[in-house]
């Protein structure tokens, strides 16, 4: 990394520097640039930033005492962007970038080769003499060694591993064609024979290296998103040793343990709700945002005696946690494994380009063959080279660079609307789908605990109305419940700003709400409004908000003919309400779904898509057919979707659905077409009848009808 | 016509050469990012800010 030197490096030059990578989503024009490149002088502790547009990362380097990595990624999306952070660790950037470059040079080395050739041959057709054409196919011979060699050699690489590992690719035939193709140019060079085939073979080294590169560019740009960190921090956590609270990492604490969890902080481990055994408290129950395991967002109560999860986060005052089980083993980690297991064990369906690949395969072997055997006692040397024509001339074009163009095409049309896809074999997938399953919160609906409906009641108005709402203000503020969060949020949007300062008394009960006494007026906060010593001065409705495109969405599926199904964490008297307002079949709607049951359920059943976010989705998204994690997910749920909206806008599920149909009607068209070519020029191959100048127009020929077919995609669908 | 076997040498030189400066071109990572450079150019030199590697 080129480490900029400013004058404060000159002067304090032990400065620790550290190195902070995010992917921000969103970047496109000179204009985002400038906004990214305003952070330098608006940042303290910034001292270098720099974007790549082409992989979505933002490398900032920074002075740690000054700038959190948070504090960073919170100015990136005040602008206006999506950031998430990506790995410490770049060895594997640096890697993929260093592949990259081989590939650009081979595609190079294969370009130069095969344009001097081509060049070369031109002459020869043309109708140069004996002499200067033996003396040009030498020279093309020179020349084609290096592309052969060099720059083909990623496709003999692959081709032996398929060889050693007893299966069959594309790179097989291409790897078999290169060679054969080789072997029978210069032995006909040698006999002064006319069957010269060395542009043809650059000419395809290239199409096919290039292609390749495409698609692979088109991948990696979105590869970032799935090597983001952990979903929390590693804190320290205060634990009970004789009479004292120390500080303690929170992977190591054991069983019987006993742990302060303050407030606003994350539950160290799974745990038991206890009493501290250190000052004689008073019983009290604990409210949690349980949101990372279940996706509700909705706080709930706690009772003493009552178990806690890993990755939840205490809203309330400091409890005091009675640890069950190790950080290994509790549940979120299992679940994070299960994630793992899923994803890596997914079944990459055998896709039909495979199939028909293969079965093309061995025609052509077995076809080569018997040319061979046929011609074996009568002339061998012709039986041979009608056998190393067909191969080299029934080139798998489709195979080799007329899926991957078609791939990586729609791949950045689908990134362009507003999905991100991981894998192109998603495509295909999508036309397999049988059922759909929806998670509610922040799927359907926006998944925020907000108020709905803020009424400032005005009976209850009194010259000291807007100090009331200052001082309740000052009191919501004080809280971390999303309740009192939400509230001081309309309230600062009313234009009420808190008083400096407070005399009050404070108190948080679950349920029954937010107290504060100031002198002697006793002010009570809830989801249901404000009171003032038992008069309401402003009514407030809360919950969680359906996106407006949400009933357009089931709509849309419903006319696909699919049945759709809506799982939720949630009460069954809030589901069901919502499944009414959706239009939904009451008897596919499920509430009070666990991580657990949804995973089941969506492996029951067959070949469902799965919409949802969060940590509480992600294996039902792994072990899903196809898994769609909306925009804003965690990164645990981004790694086990296949496809990740970058918008907010359900619309796109519809849309992916129609370029999928599209992307496999141009890969059956481009199988017709390389068919249609491969009966005919395999044909004359047999007979004997191909000329290398046949060969040089029908290649190319077979080559460009993929390439526009291939281009078809992009039309349609805005 | 003899002169042919001069030219074509030459020809393939001069394209190796040009296949030189492609090799190094790519080592110095100018092909790693064909995105942001060309929005760079519009942003004034004062915001010299972002870089490339």
């Amino acid at each position: 990394m080129g480490r900029l030197f400013t004058f404060r490096h000159l002067l304090f030059w032990d400065l620790e520097m550290e190195t902070i990578r995010l992917y921000v989503g969103g970047v496109h024009c000179a204009n985002c640039l400038k906004k990214i490149n305003s952070l330098q002088n608006s940042l303290q502790g910034l001292e270098e930033i720099s974007f790549d547009m082409s992989t979505n990362t933002l490398k900032a380097l920074v002075d740690p005492e000054k700038l959190a990595d948070l504090d960073l990624q919170n100015a990136v999306d005040d602008l206006g962007f999506q950031s998430r952070p990506l790995e410490r660790d770049e060895s594997t950037d640096r890697i993929s970038k260093q592949q990259d470059r081989m590939d650009l040079i081979r595609i190079g080395v294969a370009a130069v080769a095969a344009a001097n050739v081509m060049l070369m041959a031109i002459s020869v057709y043309s109708g140069a003499n004996t002499t200067e054409a033996n003396f040009m196919n030498f020279l093309s011979l020179l020349l084609a060694i290096p592309a052969i060699t060099f720059a083909a050699w990623p496709i003999h690489r692959t081709a032996l591993k398929d060889l050693w590992m007893a299966r069959v690719s594309v790179d097989l035939p291409i790897s078999f064609a290169i060679i054969a193709g080789f072997i029978l140019s210069s032995w006909s060079l040698l006999r002064g024979n006319e069957h010269i085939y060395f542009d043809s073979i650059s000419a395809l080294i290239f199409l096919v290296l290039s292609s390749r590169y495409l698609l692979k560019r088109v991948q990696r740009k979105y590869l970032g998103l799935s090597r983001f960190q952990n979903l929390f921090q590693i804190e320290n956590v205060e634990k009970l040793v004789g009479n004292l609270w120390i500080p303690t990492d929170m992977r190591t604490l054991n069983p019987g343990d006993l742990v302060k969890v303050a407030s606003g902080h994350i539950v160290p481990a799974d745990g038991v709700l206890a009493e501290d055994p250190t000052i004689q408290s008073t019983t009290r129950a604990a409210i949690i945002d349980s949101s990372l395991l279940s996706g509700e967002s909705r706080p709930s109560n706690v009772q003493l005696g009552e178990t806690l999860f890993l990755g939840m986060k205490n809203l309330g005052g400091e409890i005091v946690l009675k640890i069950s089980k190790r950080f290994v083993d509790s549940r979120l980690n299992q679940m994070l494994l299960e994630v793992e297991k899923a994803v890596q064990a997914k079944p990459r369906s055998v896709q039909i380009l495979d199939k028909v690949g293969q079965v093309f395969l061995l025609i052509v072997f077995a076809v080569a063959a018997a040319t061979f055997l046929y011609f074996y006692s009568s002339d061998p040397f012709e039986g041979s080279r009608r056998a190393l024509a067909l191969i080299l001339v029934a080139c798998p074009c489709t195979f080799a660079f007329g899926a991957p163009l078609v791939f990586s095409l729609s791949m950045s049309k689908a990134a362009k609307l507003g999905a991100l896809i991981k894998h192109p074999n998603v495509f295909e997938k999508l036309g397999e789908i049988q059922n759909i399953i929806l998670d509610k919160t922040g799927t359907l609906t926006n998944g925020q605990y907000d108020i709905q409906d803020f009424k400032v009641l005005d009976d209850a108005v009194d010259g000291a109305f807007t100090e009331d709402l200052a001082k309740a203000l000052f009191l919501c503020e004080q809280s971390e419940h999303p309740v009192s969060r939400a509230m001081a949020r309309k309230l600062r949007e009313y234009g009420i700003k808190p008083p400096p300062t407070l005399q009050m008394n404070f108190r948080e009960t679950p349920t029954l709400g937010l107290f504060g006494d100031v002198d002697d007026v006793q002010y009570k906060i809830n989801s249901e409004g404000i009171w003032r010593n038992n008069i309401q001065l402003v009514s407030a409705q809360m919950g969680d908000r359906l996106w407006p495109e949400s009933s357009k969405l089931i709509l849309s599926l419903k006319k696909l003919g699919f049945p759709v199904f809506l799982l939720s964490g949630d009460s069954e008297l809030r589901v069901s309400e919502l499944a009414k307002d959706l239009g939904l079949n009451p008897t596919h709607v499920f509430s009070a779904q666990t991580p657990e049951l949804k995973q089941e359920f969506v492996k029951l059943a067959p070949r469902s898509l799965m919409v949802g976010d969060g940590a509480n989705d992600s294996i039902a998204l792994a072990a899903a057919h196809v898994g769609i994690a909306v925009h804003g997910s965690l990164s645990t749920s981004l790694q086990a979707a296949d496809v990740y909206l970058l918008k907010q806008d359900l619309g796109l599920i519809p849309k992916l659905f129609s370029i999928s149909k599209k992307v496999q009607q141009v890969l059956r068209r481009n199988l017709y077409i390389a068919g249609t070519y491969n009966l005919i020029a395999g044909t004359m191959a047999v007979m004997g009848l191909i000329h290398p100048l046949m060969a040089a127009i029908l290649m190319p020929l077979s080559s460009l009808s993929q390439l526009l077919s291939g281009l078809s995609v992009l039309r349609g669908e805005k | 016509m003899s002169i042919m076997y001069l030219l074509m040498p030459l020809a393939i030189l001069l394209g190796l050469g040009f296949l030189g400066a492609f090799i190094w071109a790519v080592r110095q990572g100018q092909f790693d990012d064909l995105e942001t450079p060309k929005f760079k150019m519009l942003i004034d030199d004062k915001d010299k800010g972002v870089r490339n590697e």
